[in-house]
């Protein structure tokens, strides 16, 4: 999913002509309503899908919900959709946006990110330590938890920037925004997530 | 800079990313040597830096991929079908003769094992949730009668142990035994139920407060409009089926329950337990096993949701008006086709073969289905309230040389096919791709067998091809018209 250029200001165009006409030829199928071809969609994004939606949010809770949601809203958009950018960028600025209404709309934060079974899951991959897996979950859960003290809007783009490292122009295509308004939202959010990350002594 | 103010937390993030000129970060350096303080807050800008860096790595956890797909169909192909039923008559026909064209085609496809995507979509309900039973309406002290009306009939129906009487009024305490037949029951607007042949559906109640029928077999019920406080259950045995406004089938047979619902949602419930059955889900239990908590609801694939809402599709008079004489405003019609023809009363198909209507007066459009598939130009007739009228139609063309029963007996037998099934499986592991096809030539002599069987065309590789075919070749057909034709098995 993470088609869109990083930190290289590349625009978000579709690329080479022969990806171009297999996606429009995907997307004309979907629009006609053929089976065979939304399912291939779903299955070719699903899970770039979820896993930018549990990145943003730090929570599998209602992640399933959550990835149906953007897929009915595509699914329901592809007519208006223009291929002016990637389909899986896209989608991915579907998913940005259900992420910031899931971000509004929840009161508390539900329980940080892989904490029922952290180190079962990476313990045959990587040759650290349970004890260091689990801190590096509690740090990770720690971001989470500063991100959640800074407001919706201001998060997300930080969040673009810092963690998944797009550039502004990207992040005002992804978040529907005016570029300088992203800067200024970008500028406030680092200043108070770093604050908050340099007196966090939990 | 001075000596004495920290540095900003942000430009000791950026130098730890070592985004920091030369100069600057020497002298942001030097501070941090001499202060504690930005010491330990670089060190943990650090620590979360790494950490954005694993989430920015993070991968998405296991989810219930088929499932949550099957939800997405469910969910777009009901905003479609909400939008094509919107459409007028006229041009609802042709639609619906390519949409039974569709999801034979796609019933075919699963048929034949492309549903190995789908399994394993049991969802994780909640412990079951106590059912409230309805209360009833304070404002009511009596409950009023609700007028019901046989909207459709076909073959033998029996009332109360005689023969049907179209005109007799439906009321509470009727009971019904379809034998091979079959019969629609509209009780409102936008409400119905179809008792499916060999079943016996009793109306314990038919008023304001509750509509309560008693089933042995099937009934298919759709209800768009309850009145307020009024209670929709269907008595299956010991179960109750409760309807919070949805359109749903029930099918109890020999002490076995199934129930599935296409629209709203509805409670199975045994008066201790309920198990909750939303839109496009299923539920069955064997012999009074609902008190076993591993019982759930499973999701209906999306073809088969589309066939059984395409089968549970049923006549209503358009408008509905209790204070109606129904006999002064409305007109039945006797429609006489052949056996197995398809037939669209107005745009919708309505039955096969031979069926009474009834429909309001005025005129109507009768159309069907050859049995090549083809759909018949509209015919008109005139429906006078109160008259019976009879609608003959023409004898289907016959069936060339028996090419198209032939072709159907063949795709029958290859949608029970193991072997079918396999290679759709390996066709699905290869990475199935829409417009994928393979065309045959199949010959089949009158006994059944083939007399010669040539691959004309596809797109598939050569193992799936070979597979196919030999599937086609390992067919025996019943005994009738020696045929030739082309067959075409398009995904």
């Amino acid at each position: 999913m993470k088609q869109v250029g990083k930190r290289t200001g590349e625009h978000p165009a579709i690329g080479p002509s022969e990806e171009k006409r297999a996606e429009a030829e995907l997307i004309r199928q979907c629009i006609a309503g053929e089976r065979y071809a939304q399912e291939q969609l779903y299955r070719t994004y699903c899970r770039p899908v979820a896993a930018n939606l549990y990145r943003v949010l730090g929570d599998r809770n209602d992640l399933d919900d959550l990835v149906q949601e953007v897929f009915v809203i595509a699914f329901r958009g592809l007519p208006k959709f223009r291929q002016e950018a990637r389909l899986s960028t896209w989608l991915y600025r579907i998913c940005v946006n259900v992420a910031l209404g899931r971000i509004r709309t929840r009161t508390r934060r539900p329980p940080p990110i892989l904490k029922a079974d952290p180190v079962e899951g990476d313990v045959r991959v990587s040759p650290d330590s349970p004890q260091t897996l689990l801190e590096r979950e509690e740090n990770k859960a720690k971001v989470y938890r500063i991100l959640e003290q800074i407001s919706p809007k201001k998060r997300l783009v930080l969040y673009l920037h810092e963690i998944e490292g797009h550039d502004l122009k990207e992040i005002a295509y992804l978040v529907g925004a005016n570029p300088v308004t992203v800067r200024t939202r970008l500028f406030y959010g680092r200043k108070e997530f770093y604050k908050l990350l340099a007196e966090d002594a939990s | 800079m001075s000596r004495t103010a920290h540095i900003e937390p942000q430009v000791l993030a950026e130098l730890c990313r070592g985004n920091l000129s030369g100069s600057k970060a020497s002298k942001v350096r030097a501070h941090i040597d001499s202060c504690e303080q930005c010491q330990s807050a670089q060190s943990r800008i650090a620590t979360g830096l790494v950490s954005m860096a694993d989430i920015a790595s993070e991968q998405a956890p296991d989810l219930g991929w088929d499932h949550i797909g099957a939800r997405i169909y469910w969910s777009t192909s009901s905003e479609r079908r909400a939008k094509e039923r919107g459409m007028t008559p006229t041009r609802r026909l042709p639609w619906i003769a390519g949409s039974v064209a569709v999801v034979a085609g796609a019933a075919l496809f699963w048929g034949l094992g492309g549903n190995e995507a789908h399994l394993d979509t049991r969802i994780a309900l909640s412990e079951p949730e106590p059912v409230q039973a309805s209360a009833p309406n304070p404002a009511s002290t009596t409950p009023e009668p609700i007028p019901g009306a046989v909207i459709f009939a076909q073959g033998p129906v029996e009332t109360d142990g005689v023969a049907l009487d179209l005109d007799a009024p439906v009321l509470a305490g009727t009971e019904y035994r379809t034998g091979a037949g079959r019969l629609v029951v509209q009780f409102g607007e936008s409400s119905a139920f179809r008792i499916a042949p060999n079943s016996k559906l009793a109306i314990e109640r038919l008023d304001s407060e509750k509509i309560a029928l008693r089933i042995e077999g099937r009934v298919d019920v759709d209800i768009t409009r309850r009145l307020p406080g009024q209670e929709f259950v269907v008595i299956a045995g010991r179960h109750e089926v409760q309807v919070r406004g949805t359109a749903f089938r029930v099918d109890f047979t020999e002490g076995d329950l199934g129930v599935q619902c296409i629209r709203g949602k509805v409670v199975v419930t045994d008066g201790s337990h309920g198990v909750h059955v939303p839109a496009g889900q299923r539920f069955e239990i064997l012999r009074d096993a609902l008190g076993d908590a591993a019982l759930r609801a499973l999701p209906i694939d999306g073809p088969a949701l589309d066939a059984l809402e395409t089968a549970m599709q049923m006549p209503m008079l358009s408008t509905w008006d209790p204070e109606w004489s129904l006999a002064g405003a409305t007109a039945l019609v006797e429609v006489e086709g052949a056996k197995g023809q398809s037939i669209a009363v107005d745009g919708s198909f309505v039955g096969e073969g031979g069926f009474v209507l009834r429909t309001s007066a005025g005129q109507h459009e009768v159309a069907w289905l050859d049995r090549d598939g083809s759909l018949s130009q509209s015919r008109p007739y005139e429906a006078v309230a109160g008259k019976r009228v009879r609608a003959t139609l023409p004898t289907p063309r016959p069936i060339q040389r028996g090419k198209a029963e032939r072709k159907r007996q063949l795709l029958a037998a290859m949608s029970t096919s193991k072997r079918a099934e396999q290679c759709l499986a390996k066709l699905t592991k290869h990475g199935l791709r829409s417009g994928a096809y393979l065309t045959l030539e199949v010959g089949v002599n009158e006994d059944g067998s083939q007399s010669h069987l040539n691959l004309l065309d596809s797109n598939l590789s050569p193992t799936i091809q070979a597979c196919l075919r030999d599937v086609v070749d390992a067919q025996e057909l019943p005994k009738g018209s020696a045929a030739s034709f082309r067959f075409r098995l398009s995904y």
